[in-house]
């Protein structure tokens, strides 16, 4: 159900008014001395490259009409999103790029498929429109919860080395050693979206809530989406979460069950 | 299998290590073709100074490093061949700094019982326990009191007396006796004599001091990267 008012556009002009903020940002950066203006720099330009290239993207797929492009453009975006978790987390003895890519494809697409088919009843289930902003909604958010998942384990691992090492050498297998650990790490990746869903609609208006309302949409169709969407990020956060670091903990692990990390 | 106390130990060895060869980060050679024989029953001790690779060494016994050359066996096994936690569950290393799980001293002395790899072993009572603590010297030490509470002289029995409890085929000690007074040294002492007796259990114990026993069955120092007998040369008990 639309409402009355359709959705604005906006021009370059107003595009240029908008750059007014970064100009504070920047402004900001210089009187105090912060640096970073480089990266503000970088940072607009890379939020105009990227959006625009993604809104042709988009503009391509929508009428392609086929599963094949939707899912290749879903999965460059979860690769994309592995390759920022790689650059994030700084822990460089275990090789842990692989695992995470293979279990955002894997819990990723499961998630995304169940909204779309189940949830929604999108027909067909890999109908952009749907797939590609929920399944983007997915990536973006799951990737922090990964990201903060692994620095823990990695982490938890390093300080609790002795304790860890006490319990192998006490027969234990990596599994049992690192079960703490592996309960903190996940506990780390899920509670970022578990505390969105207790501000949300107080402290703040989530994003495709606050777009389907400026793009003209009924406010009570557009919180159901938001429901949707919040529930389906406790469902990635933990299924990204559990799956990343289920299989990266083993390679924290050497082939006697031996602690890599020092 | 297994040897009377003081007699001549005639079984075949429970760990060999054979030409181990480690360099460090910085190039330092750290072994150059260490050879170790551990008999069944054997209390060894290996001395030297900081840094020369005693701990390394126990910790490549318990497979948690590696050497770049040579072979190491448990029971004429390569170590590559034998799965970790098998080995860790018969071949027991104790650090320096024991680590202890959050709980009691009654926590921490069965925390190993629920492993996979102990499923299958009777637990200790209540009772048997007190009394081994009691042999330890650590009769003033309830077995519901925080370890939190324990000096460090205590959690280090405590750490023994954990890996004496699954009754292990060889004992890795590291400096054990760093933290103890004498009177307690003494308690350990006759208890490591007392499981070496009775189950034939190994005990390697490293130190950089002088040899805490008084009648070891070999006392090696850590010398170029080899160990050689204490004031004696290589091909002495213990070094093959």
């Amino acid at each position: 159900m639309r409402m009355d008012q359709a959705l604005l556009e906006i021009g370059p002009s107003q595009l240029l008014v908008a750059l007014g903020f970064i100009v504070l940002g920047a402004a900001t950066s210089l009187v105090h001395g912060l640096g970073l203006e480089r990266d503000l720099f970088w940072g607009t330009l890379r939020t105009f490259a990227q959006l625009f290239v993604m809104g042709y993207v988009l503009t391509l797929i929508f009428r392609v009409r086929h599963p094949g492009p939707v899912l290749a453009f879903y999965g460059v975006m979860i690769l994309s999103a592995a390759w920022i978790i790689r650059s994030r987390v700084s822990e460089r003895a275990v090789a842990f790029f692989l695992p995470t890519l293979a279990s955002m494809l894997a819990g990723y697409f499961v998630i995304t498929y169940v909204v779309t088919a189940f949830v929604v009843g999108v027909q067909p289930w890999w109908r952009p429109q749907y797939f590609l902003p929920l399944g983007g909604m997915v990536i973006g958010n799951s990737m922090n919860a990964v990201a903060i998942a692994l620095e823990r384990l990695f982490g938890e691992l390093r300080r609790r080395r002795g304790d860890v090492e006490m319990l192998l050498s006490l027969g234990a297998d990596y599994k049992e050693a690192s079960a703490e650990t592996f309960r903190a790490a996940i506990k780390a990746g899920m509670i970022p979206s578990i505390n969105a869903m207790m501000g949300v609609g107080i402290v703040f208006l989530p994003g495709m809530m606050t777009g389907q309302i400026l793009a003209g949409a009924d406010p009570l169709v557009a919180i159901r989406y938001q429901i949707v969407v919040m529930l389906m990020l406790v469902g990635s956060t933990t299924l990204g979460t559990l799956l990343v670091v289920w299989l990266v903990r083993r390679r924290c692990f050497g082939p006697k069950h031996e602690l890599l990390l020092r | 299998m297994g040897s009377e106390p003081g007699g001549p130990i005639l079984a075949a060895p429970v760990l060999q290590c054979i030409d181990l060869r480690l360099t460090l980060p910085d190039g330092r050679p750290l072994f150059q073709g260490l050879c170790l024989d551990i008999l069944p029953g054997q209390y060894l001790q290996i001395v030297g100074p900081s840094g020369c690779g005693k701990t390394t060494l126990l910790r490549m016994l318990a497979a948690f490093e590696r050497p770049e050359a040579g072979t190491i066996l448990w029971n004429g096994t390569p170590l590559e061949d034998v799965p970790g936690p098998v080995l860790r569950s018969s071949v027991i290393y104790v650090a320096q700094t024991p680590g202890m799980v959050a709980g009691t001293v009654h926590t921490n002395l069965l925390v190993p019982f629920g492993f996979r790899s102990h499923r299958n072993r009777p637990q200790p009572s209540p009772q048997e326990i007190r009394h081994l603590l009691d042999r330890m010297g650590m009769k003033d030490v309830a077995l519901d009191r925080s370890v939190q509470d324990l000096s460090a002289g205590q959690r280090h029995r405590l750490a023994v007396l954990r890996a004496l409890l699954l009754h292990p085929q060889v004992l890795l000690l590291d400096e054990p006796m760093s933290a103890l007074d004498r009177e307690s040294q003494a308690s350990v002492e006759s208890m490591l004599e007392a499981v070496r007796v009775q189950e034939a259990t190994s005990i390697v114990l490293v130190s950089h001091q002088e040899p805490v026993r008084k009648r070891p069955d070999a006392v090696l120092r850590m010398h170029l990267g080899r160990l050689v007998p204490e004031g004696g040369h290589e091909n002495g008990p213990g070094s093959s």
